[in-house]
């Protein structure tokens, strides 16, 4: 087969089929190339260099002394880690449910339902907390549970009569949750209010129109078809939250004594207070598993082959 | 049943005037057809009677009852959509019970009403499909059937016929006709089908840009159009017009002329006042002429340029010399039996009684 | 018609739950805008009554504008530093996915379904669990303590989700524009360079900005492979001085805060219509 092929601006010149081929795979992968090189040494090489750490005892002089399955066998028996797989179960589960699912499906739903140019102003403001640097934003909830009396909390609790509260002393967990739960709520609000807004007017108008009130709609005929939407966020944040330890770093940095130790955050303070690299990358890799696994059963269960077309110009 | 009233009724989206002060009522019982081209604001003047917007001025009334204000779920009210709004995540059955579960009626009392209603619209063998599981036809027939399921005071329907073939079209608009007057549930439907209108509804107001150009039976739609607007939408094909004639008077009879060609007015324009007598537009219908072979009196001479056989009818499209050299199109039943041949020459015979004048600044009908 | 007769509430039951939902909206993202008026307002004043109205105005709290800090460097300094961070993310990210989002929207080679799978999984996938072994490689290659190591590394984390919002804003020319250009005889190259970037650009601009602010908000990697004061970024300035001054000076806390944070306000209007199209990827917590 031969194609046209524009050569230059002299003219169409005839050119053979495997000659397209070749230069034109050439110039994808240049075009490509910058981006192959970067990912190739920030995520490659870390995701097989953890796994391989993890099988060894490295710590701050970097001496590399494989010690088999030693790791692992230490966190089997590390007095630490059932409390930060219990702190991590109860701040996944109720950062995913409370906000990153349950806020932002709240939200939604009630800027969806009133006239859109009141819902975008709330939807802007909830992305606020998100593009804010995450030490400001920190700073934003400490003031609120501030143990004096100059905290947000404590102030109301004043006008109620109530003493004040060493909040993060009392509920560091709560204070987690909520600090990670206003910026993760975001997330599934765009993705919610985008999926309520490609439903056909019409099913609403319907409904109204057969009488059904709004808990009606929205049980019936809203929640049913976003519920693809509702797992996609759901799989999508349980993996980030697992992963996630910046505010709880900044706020808490794991204490009280270890209340909100997550297992991400306890791997960072292994290696990085504690310079112990080997165990770190083991503790590491359970999450890289995770990780991995996860993000291939999303592309079986999201459909791949609807985001990927053929081009479709055959010259280079 | 309630009469419907829309008083003075106007909706704007912000500049947009989707409909601009339109008055029109519908009688218990009537099936009222709005009729009009794509935007003319048939579909904002439904969802406003259904309750799914508020009118920006004006009143809507069901029997004496201002209902500007009254949310749908008070209007006893149901609709058919365009693309029916069957709940894709629903199963037929649920599709229909839905009216009757929003109003909290148990369990065997749906299961009954949905058992009755399917029966009548025999879709009662499809009730544990999905919509995407059946065809378009019966999608319909479901959307149908949760309007009706309800037994509500009034229908609307909106274009529910336009996503069929033409075959089914056919058929559900004879069916739904006999339904709604079966059952004598005060309807309102909205098309942009002048055939539809014209066969189903007992009375048809024909929308234009938001406006009411004209309200009546299809019988005045049809034979007293009231501006160019009308005459030219009703009708398939639609009424031919000629530009330039004048009116002149002769022997006592009154005549429209154009150069040499003279045609014969009925005798109810004597009655007319006319306001201008020149450069007035011609009008008639393709049903309402014959064809001659031969010159005869108060003809209009024209060359045959293209046949449109159908089968039973023969559409002749003939040319006639117009005033400033150019050529103007007509188009005209033929008479069962005749044969044309192209550029044969030939001259048509208005029905004297069929004839229309308007005016072309104002489009307004004349005669 | 059986005369209907609704009461107050059935007859506003639009507006009524309208402005319920409102109220519940406003309610619930209180703490937001609380938070964001107690930073703005206790920045410019000297005492706060009732937690977040001001009593005084000041510009006493932004004294470390003009003074140094003691044991901190110098603002201006740090500023510049990241500045200089979210600069070269911003060029590096706009310049790389502008590439590789248009090889993988308009080219087809072998591997693409490949590498476009691959891509995705690197989206979904928590890069922050890799830093063990990313120190390592830093320290490998002699970028540990220097902020181009912060630059490459923040940029190529970004680059997945770049290079997928790109091939999204490229899917979205019609390919007749493309053809057309190389019916009139220019060159792939040349096509992409002149009729396909330029229609790009508001993709190329939302990209740019939010790598632009993902540098400048960049902490936890400041945090973990930057040493010298001299190489310090605001974020790591103002983690400082929230640890040095958090129960004494609220007022120095907000105003240095708010300096911080004056970036993401401004560009925040900006891309706030965008975010919808970017969400899928760029998701931190
Ligand atoms: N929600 C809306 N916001 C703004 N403009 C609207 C809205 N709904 C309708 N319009 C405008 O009002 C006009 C009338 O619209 P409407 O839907 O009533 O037309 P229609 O007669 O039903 O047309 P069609 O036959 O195409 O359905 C149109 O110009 C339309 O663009
Ligand atoms: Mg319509």
């Amino acid at each position: 087969m031969l194609v046209w092929s524009p050569a230059g601006r002299r003219g169409f010149i005839l050119r053979g089929d495997k000659m397209k081929f070749f230069s034109g795979k050439l110039k994808s992968w240049l075009f490509l190339s910058p981006m192959l090189i970067l990912v190739t040494i920030f995520f490659a090489i870390p995701v097989v260099l953890t796994v391989i750490l993890a099988f060894t005892d490295m710590d701050y002089r970097f001496i590399w002394n494989f010690v088999g399955l030693m790791n692992f066998r230490d966190m089997s028996t590390d007095f630490l880690i059932p409390k930060v797989l219990l702190n991590t179960l109860i701040y996944t589960f109720s950062t995913l449910t409370l906000f990153n699912v349950g806020m932002a499906l709240l939200i939604s739903l009630l800027t969806t339902s009133i006239s859109d140019r009141i819902g975008v102003i709330f939807r802007s403001l909830w992305m606020l907390p998100r593009l804010t640097p995450s030490v400001v934003y920190g700073l934003l909830w400490l003031w609120i549970f501030d143990p004096t009396k100059y905290g947000l909390m404590n102030n109301l609790f004043a006008l109620l009569g109530l003493p004040p509260q060493d909040w993060l002393h009392t509920h560091p967990m709560m204070i987690i949750v909520f600090a990670n739960g206003f910026i993760g709520a975001s997330m599934g609000m765009l993705i919610f209010t985008a999926a309520i807004k490609a439903i056909p007017e019409d099913y609403f108008r319907a409904a109204l129109i057969d009488g059904a009130s709004w808990f009606m709609i929205v049980r019936k005929i809203t929640l049913p078809l976003i519920k693809w939407q509702i797992l996609f966020v759901t799989a999508y944040q349980t993996l980030s939250l697992l992963a996630s330890f910046e505010y709880i770093l900044i706020i808490t940095d794991g204490g009280p004594v270890y209340r909100t130790e997550v297992w991400a955050l306890y791997t960072y303070h292994t290696a990085f207070s504690s310079f112990r690299f080997g165990y770190g990358a083991a503790l590491s890799t359970i999450l890289v598993g995770i990780g991995v696994l996860s993000a291939f059963i999303y592309l079986k269960l999201f459909g791949f082959q609807a985001l990927v077309q053929k081009p479709r110009i055959e010259v280079d | 049943m309630p009469e419907i009233r829309v008083v003075n009724f106007s909706k704007h989206f912000g500049k947009v005037r989707a409909v601009d002060n339109v008055s029109f009522d519908v009688k218990d019982g009537e099936f009222v057809a709005l009729l009009g081209p794509s935007g003319c604001g048939k579909t904002t003047t439904l969802l406003t009677l259904a309750g799914i917007y508020k009118p920006t001025s004006g009143e809507i009334y069901f029997d004496d009852q201002l209902m500007n204000n009254v949310p749908p779920k008070y209007r006893n009210i149901s609709m058919v959509f365009q693309n029916y709004a069957l709940y894709p995540h629903m199963t037929v059955f649920e599709n229909i019970a839905f009216p009757l579960k929003a109003k909290k009626m148990s369990k065997e009392e749906i299961e009954k009403k949905v058992l009755e209603v399917t029966k009548k619209l025999m879709i009662d063998k499809l009730l544990d499909r999905k919509p995407m599981q059946i065809s378009g036809g019966q999608q319909q027939r479901v959307a149908l059937a949760r309007a009706l399921v309800k037994e509500p005071a009034v229908l609307l329907f909106d274009e529910p016929l336009s996503n069929l073939d033409a075959k089914l079209r056919m058929m559900m608009r004879a069916e739904i006709k006999k339904l709604q007057s079966d059952l004598g549930i005060t309807s309102v439907y909205v098309t942009h089908d002048q055939a539809e209108a014209m066969t189903m509804a007992s009375r048809i107001a024909v929308f234009s840009m938001g406006k009411l150009v004209q309200y009546g039976t299809p019988d005045e739609i049809y034979n007293e159009p009231k501006n160019m607007f009308v005459a030219a939408f009703i009708g398939n094909p639609p009424m031919n017009f000629m530009e330039n004639f004048k009116v002149q008077s002769k022997d006592g009879e009154l005549f429209a002329t154009r150069g040499d060609i003279m045609v014969k007015l009925p005798p109810k324009a004597k009655e007319v006042k006319f306001e201008k007598t020149e450069g007035l537009v011609l009008g008639f219908r393709p049903e309402h002429c014959k064809i001659a072979k031969k010159e005869v009196e108060n003809s209009i001479p024209a060359n045959v340029y293209v046949l449109e056989p159908l089968g039973r009818d023969l559409i002749v499209n003939l040319k006639v010399k117009g005033v400033g050299g150019e050529s103007e199109l007509i188009k005209i039943f033929a008479e069962p039996g005749m044969n044309f041949e192209i550029e044969e020459k030939v001259y048509i015979i208005p029905d004297p009684e069929k004839l229309h004048l308007f005016d072309p600044e104002t489009e307004e009908t004349i005669l | 018609m059986a005369e209907l007769r609704l009461n107050f509430f059935q007859r506003n039951s639009s507006k009524i739950s309208q402005a319920v939902m409102i109220i519940i909206l406003v309610l619930i993202t209180s703490p937001i805008l609380l938070g964001y008026a107690w930073l703005i307002l206790r920045s410019f004043s000297v005492d706060m009554v009732h937690g977040f109205i001001p009593t005084k105005l000041t510009l006493k709290n932004w004294r470390f504008l003009w003074q140094e800090m003691k044991g901190y460097p110098n603002i201006w300094r740090t500023f510049l530093n990241t500045f200089w961070i979210a600069l070269w993310v911003m060029i590096l990210e706009a310049l790389i996915t502008s590439m590789g989002g248009y090889a993988l929207s308009r080219y087809d080679f072998p591997g693409r379904t490949s590498m476009l799978r691959f891509i995705l999984v690197l989206h979904a996938f928590p890069s922050i669990s890799l830093m063990v072994a990313i120190y390592y490689v830093l320290k490998v290659i002699g970028l540990l303590d220097n902020l181009w190591g912060i630059i490459l590394l923040k940029a190529s984390l970004e680059i997945p989700w770049g290079t997928w919002v790109m091939k999204g804003f490229y899917d979205g020319i019609p390919w007749e524009l493309e053809w057309a250009g190389l019916v009139d005889g220019y060159g792939r190259f040349e096509v992409w360079r002149k009729i396909v970037i330029p229609l790009v650009k508001p993709g190329i601009a939302v990209t740019a900005i939010f790598a632009f602010l993902s540098g400048w908000s960049e902490f936890v990697f400041i945090n973990t492979f930057i040493f010298s004061q001299n190489a310090w970024t605001l974020s790591k300035y103002v983690k400082g001085i929230i640890g040095d001054f958090r129960f004494a000076d609220y007022g120095l806390l907000t105003a240095v805060g708010l300096f911080y944070v004056i970036p993401t306000i401004v560009f925040f209007f900006f891309v706030n219509k965008y975010m919808i199209k970017l969400t899928i990827g760029g998701v931190k917590g």
